[in-house]
């Protein structure tokens, strides 16, 4: 287990360490920010004195060595937007994105795992029928239809929750749960698929036959085999929701990474993307390394393979 | 891949107006927080808060809230006296003499004196600062220097006539002994003070900026104690939070959107010329290019319907040019001028004596910054006259990069914003030899624009200026499309109102009725 413990996190420190390389190379071919910083009027001698201040005029991979240095005392280099350290104006994001990810995924898993289980448990039932419904609109329109849909209705017309903004629990609940539903949709079909195989195979049927209660059959037996790519989804899933809700963050105004990254590229303030994406790396690779002792956990052909 | 976003979520709050007649409740008097706050939305991110060091896009949403400058740009378009009590100037043009009041406070309560103004200059031009503002004042500042407590001296290594407009557009005034005891440039923008009549409190980024009304603030008051500004960056929010009252103001309303916030009980809508064209930036210098002609360039006006395009396009949030030198300007705008107007069968002619009987093919960017029907419209008229024209719709930030280093030929959409209220800005920006977004230069215009740096006199300018609009007209040195509207929902309570011909927000005396 130490050993597999030891592996694993070597392989997410070169995961991070190569994310962080490409972004910092690709970044630098998009453009040169300096005619984004400078007003028009600024002659070329202006902008080659900003790029010698900034340390843009050294090759590549000198700037990329400079900044692995730099990231050992936890210096991610300035924004030029803000005139903040670049690691500053992520670390506000991160606080409001866990808090809308972890939010709408724990929407995702509490709705779309128990009614996966109950429609596989019974197919072509009521409840089956429902999460079916939920499960279609969930997966056919994408999250910020909900979110506008939910603005008018419970915002605009009804007024009982604000229309955008970052605060206390009334600006959370309809974003969580527009991302919320979109990944019930998915967690809740993959569930039921899983199960339903899971349910019709023979240690099942021999479960049954030895008279072990349906309960513990569905929930003991069963579910825990149909865990694993639940699981693996549920993962993938946070992934996507931390940095892709970019149409849900424009439609609250919530101040999120997905914004910030897309905002950051579009204005080619590299050191708030290279320190976002590495922090996203970081967090991401967390969670995998995580995912992947829970399946040890969860299945022991893992952990002594 | 926002840009898709947008445009969907723009299409899915138009059909969601149709299906919703707003319940009004919250607005009309009933301010978001209190009677002594006012919340604004703001459309684009608030960066930096160093008004010296932000590039003047951002600057504009708080920068004349905290701080001030000598002399400063009055509702008329007047340049008037503000931290200067008055200012001479010398014979041959190169020495500025400014006179400053002696009762005006910084929001630490130090009293501001010459020397924090000739220092103000000085951060400006040290390159360690990095300021965006250094460009307009190191090619002709040679020194600053404080005579006595209440004089300060600029000394110019050469004679620049818009001068004082730079001095009011670009020169905010920061306390020395703060800011040079602060660790670094940097270090300013996140606790900035000015002298302005409000002071800053908070930042959010992402979410927020506070302000609160400086009480010893030399000039007239605010009507309010706290200004909040939220960024709410998706056009259909800003409204939303509009209709519920959740914010008393927004800047940035969609011109679709205009018609039903005016029938809104409790809503005023302000549109107002910000003094800036839009046109079609042309690479004339390219003898290559069927542009390179003057009567192609004169088709390609004639050939378009501006005010349908205004009518339909902008929702009426716009009006027509007759120069590059928008008709906002206090002065140099020559009256004589009319609109192209709409001449398809001219600019058929036109083509034809061009050479040009049956069109050509061509090509024009349009950046994601402007609605791209703008564009598609352009097309559109310019193939009834026979000329193709393919449109390559690109990222703001991209287009930026090329715009500003000649690459955005052969044709671009394009805006001139004024900066220092001095029609110098577009001329030499865009209708010069040596201008940044210009490809285009006439002899004529070189002479014109010599002999206006030469002259600070308002009516030599205004004379100058006069000639130069005639010349740019005749010319068709760009497509002329309509001078740019900025559009604004507020709470039909709130005392206040845009100032016109800039792009800047002046909430400095606001207030509830």
């Amino acid at each position: 287990m130490l050993r597999y413990l030891t592996l694993r996190i070597a392989q997410s420190i070169v995961t991070v360490l190569l994310v962080t390389m490409i972004i910092f190379v690709i970044i630098r071919l998009i453009g040169d920010p300096t005619h984004l910083m400078l007003p028009p009027e600024a002659t070329e001698a202006d902008r080659e004195l900003l790029r010698q201040q900034m340390g843009l005029s050294d090759p590549v991979a000198v700037q990329y060595w400079r900044y692995l240095l730099q990231l050992l005392h936890g210096d991610m280099g300035m924004s030029y937007r803000f005139s903040l350290p670049a690691l500053d104006v992520v670390l506000g994001r991160i606080g409001p994105t866990l808090l809308l990810t972890c939010t709408s995924l724990a929407i995702g898993i509490l709705v779309g795992v128990p009614l996966g289980v109950a429609s596989a448990v019974r197919p072509d039932g009521w409840i089956d029928f429902v999460a079916k419904a939920i499960a279609l609109f969930g997966q056919a329109a994408p999250p910020f239809f909900f979110g506008l849909i939910f603005v008018l209705v419970f915002a605009v017309q009804l007024r009982w929750l604000p229309t955008s903004g970052y605060g206390g629990p009334q600006y959370l609940i309809m974003p969580a749960i527009a991302l919320g539903w979109y990944s019930a949709a998915g967690l809740m079909r993959l569930t039921r698929s899983n199960m339903m195989e899971v349910l019709t195979s023979e240690y099942v049927r021999m479960a049954r036959i030895k008279g072990v209660p349906e309960r513990v059959v569905v929930y003991k037996h069963a579910l825990k085999n149909a865990a694993l790519p639940v699981l693996t989804f549920a993962s993938l899933q946070f992934g996507i929701l931390m940095g892709g809700a970019v149409s849900i963050e424009s439609v609250f105004a919530w101040p999120g990474m997905g914004k910030l990254i897309l905002d950051s590229i579009a204005n080619l303030d590299y050191a708030v993307v290279q320190a976002a994406v590495t922090v996203s790396a970081l967090m991401f690779t967390a969670i995998n390394l995580a995912v992947d002792l829970l399946y040890a956990y969860i299945d022991p052909r893992i952990r002594y393979a | 891949m926002t840009t898709g976003i947008a445009r969907h979520l723009r299409t899915l709050s138009l059909v969601s107006v149709l299906l919703a007649p707003v319940p009004a409740a919250a607005i009309g008097g009933k301010p978001a927080v209190d009677r002594d706050t006012v919340v604004m939305a703001v459309s684009k991110e608030i960066f930096n808060l160093d008004g010296q060091v932000t590039a003047s896009g951002d600057s504009q949403r708080y920068g004349w809230q905290l701080y001030d400058t000598l002399y400063a740009l009055d509702r008329n378009g007047d340049i008037v006296p503000r931290l200067a009590a008055g200012m001479t100037r010398s014979e041959d043009g190169l020495t500025y003499t400014f006179t400053l009041r002696t009762d005006v406070k910084f929001h630490n309560g130090e009293l501001m004196t010459a020397e924090d103004v000739a220092y103000s200059m000085d951060r400006i031009l040290d390159p360690a600062v990095k300021s965006t503002r250094r460009p307009a004042f190191a090619p002709v500042v040679a020194k600053s220097e404080a005579k006595d407590a209440k004089t300060v001296v600029f000394t110019l290594k050469e004679p620049d006539g818009a001068f004082l407009n730079k001095i009011a557009g670009y020169l905010f005034i920061v306390p020395k002994a703060y800011t040079q005891s602060l660790g670094s440039p940097e270090a300013f923008a996140r606790a900035p003070i000015g002298t302005g009549p409000y002071r800053f409190v908070e930042q959010k980024i992402g979410q927020f900026v506070t302000f609160e009304r400086f009480d010893d603030y030399f000039g007239p008051k605010p009507g309010i104690k706290r200004l909040i500004m939220r960024l709410i960056e998706e056009p259909s929010s800003r409204v939303n939070a509009l209709l519920t009252g959740e914010v008393d103001l927004s800047d940035g309303i969609p011109t679709a959107e205009i018609e039903r916030l005016k029938k809104t009980p409790g809503l005023t809508v302000h549109s107002v010329p910000i003094g800036s064209p839009l046109g079609v930036r042309l690479y004339a210098n390219d003898p290559s290019l069927p542009i390179s002609k003057a009567k192609v360039r004169l088709a390609f006006n004639y050939a378009i319907d501006a005010n349908a395009l205004i009518k339909n396009v902008l929702h009426g949030a716009g009006a027509p040019l007759t120069s590059y030198i928008s008709s906002y300007y206090s002065y140099g705008v020559n009256r004589d001028l009319k609109p192209y107007g709409y001449n398809p069968g001219k600019a058929k002619q036109l083509l034809k004596e061009a050479g040009y009987p049956n069109g050509f093919e061509i090509s024009i960017y349009s950046s994601s910054d402007w609605p791209k029907e703008i564009a598609e419209t352009l097309a559109a008229y310019w193939s009834q006259v026979g000329v193709k024209a393919k449109i390559q719709r690109i990222d703001y930030a991209a287009w930026s990069r090329l715009n500003n280093t000649h690459k955005s030929g052969p044709m671009t959409l394009m805006q001139m914003s004024n900066a220092i209220f001095d029609p110098i800005h577009p001329v030499t920006g865009g209708a010069s030899k040596a201008g940044t977004w210009s490809d285009y230069s006439n002899p004529e215009i070189e002479e014109l624009i010599l002999e206006a740096n030469k002259t600070a006199d308002r009516s030599e300018r205004d004379r100058v200026f006069k000639r130069i609009g005639a010349i740019l007209h005749e010319d068709a040195q760009a497509v002329l499309i309509t001078e740019i509207f900025y559009v604004y929902g507020a709470d039909s309570a709130l005392d206040w109102a845009p100032q016109p011909g800039i792009a800047w927000y002046d909430l400095r005396t606001i207030r509830w009725k």
